[in-house]
């Protein structure tokens, strides 16, 4: 396989990202710790895209409140339906970052970063970099945490079967609801 | 916009090999002969697009204090294009033909009259209008091999990664779920279980 089909047929692979994520982040009450960057709260925003895989007309758009708890989401995992984009927000020593975040090209878009301090040009674009850099840098650890996983006996012996149990039930989950694992994240 | 100011929605691309020692010359005088040139209406392209300095779009004048903020190079994609709606310029053309017929008292014309004609048509419109402009930052971090571009749109990318090539010789890989995981570290039999991956069923009973 060359590198564009390697590219086309592994972009499952950032749906899966964000489905494990949103579950990590419902179990964990948001808050995780992120390898190298300690401990940060992830979650699911105000609006959440679901779309059927391979068939990307059939999509749920769900806007307002915390769609991620909603019966809708719900329905729509229970019917196979896999998040495409969600809006995200990411909380780290008090600083806060809102985006979405595209499974697919593994985009960020409409990126609000925490307040920029500077007023003179060229400071204000380094300040504006270097917030970016530090969200892209906790996203790059929590996708090498997935990969690592996804990569290991780990993710269909113990994370398919608790994701499942997840999808199925309309219960809310905790803590013990996500597997002790034998891959930890890189610190 | 969007480096400096603006909506933070953008695409990244890791650079695939090494910056020379000597880039900063090399780079300048690179962009230099890569920069933006305005259209003209005389000319036979619709479509010309090149660098101009972030902030200053109407200025294609580069010096590394324009270029280089720290460790990172910035730049303006700029993209100009003539659009003439085709209903327009079809109804132009047939006037114009019209006039040249009875002018040349002629009943039909060549291939090539007609090619003419339509060609001077195309450029007196164009000469009425001003191309359209658009402007997308890029931001190469040349620490992390890591470049945002403000677009996610597929044509703009495509293009703008082309640009990147030709104009300073390294290949740039765009995010996506497989290039991000290559990213990290791995030996030669995870790469291959990488590229071995299979969907995952999260629907229990569901095959």
């Amino acid at each position: 396989m060359n590198l564009a089909d390697l590219i086309e047929t592994r972009r499952f692979l950032g749906s899966e990202f964000m489905m494990w994520l949103w579950f990590k982040s419902e179990t964990h009450d948001g808050l995780m710790d992120v390898a190298g960057h300690g401990a940060i709260e992830v979650v699911y925003d105000d609006r959440l895209v679901l779309e059927a895989y391979l068939a990307e007309t059939e999509r749920n758009t769900l806007k307002g409140g915390s769609p991620a708890y909603s019966p809708e989401a719900k329905v729509a995992l229970q019917h196979g339906k896999r998040v495409s984009r969600a809006k995200l927000r990411v909380v780290k020593e008090g600083r806060e970052w809102t985006f979405a975040f595209k499974a697919e090209g593994m985009d960020f878009s409409s990126v609000k970063i925490p307040s920029v301090l500077s007023k003179k040009e060229e400071e204000k674009f380094y300040e504006r970099m270097y917030l970016l850099e530090e969200l892209e840098e906790i996203m790059d650890a929590l996708y090498e945490e997935f990969m690592m996983l996804r990569l290991s006996s780990d993710w269909h012996d113990e994370m398919v079967p608790a994701m499942q149990e997840w999808i199925a039930t309309d219960e809310t989950i905790d803590r013990s609801w996500y597997p002790d694992l034998n891959v930890q994240a890189a610190s | 916009m969007g480096a400096i100011n603006g909506s933070l929605s953008y695409k990244i691309f890791y650079v695939d090999g090494e910056v020379q020692d000597d880039w900063k010359e090399q780079y300048i005088d690179r962009i230099r002969s890569n920069c933006f040139e305005p259209l003209s209406p005389d000319d036979d392209d619709e479509i010309s697009e090149g660098w101009v300095p972030i902030d200053r779009p109407l200025q294609p004048e580069f010096d590394l204090y324009t270029v280089l903020f720290d460790h990172f190079l910035n730049l303006g994609f700029r993209q100009d294009r003539y659009s003439i709606p085709s209903a327009l310029l079809k109804a132009h053309v047939a006037e114009a033909e019209r006039e040249y017929m009875i002018q040349n008292d002629k009943e039909k014309l060549s291939k090539f009259e007609r090619d003419d004609i339509k060609a001077i048509v195309k450029a007196e419109l164009k000469a009425k209008q001003l191309p359209k402009m658009k402007v997308t930052d890029m931001s190469w971090d040349l620490r992390a091999g890591r470049v945002r571009f403000w677009s996610q749109s597929n044509k703009a990318c495509e293009t703008f990664q082309g640009y990147f090539q030709d104009t300073f010789g390294l290949k740039i890989l765009p995010a996506n779920p497989y290039i991000n995981a290559l990213q990290m570290e791995m030996d030669g039999e995870t790469l291959e279980d990488l590229q071995g991956l299979e969907p995952t069923n999260f629907i229990s009973g569901l095959e």
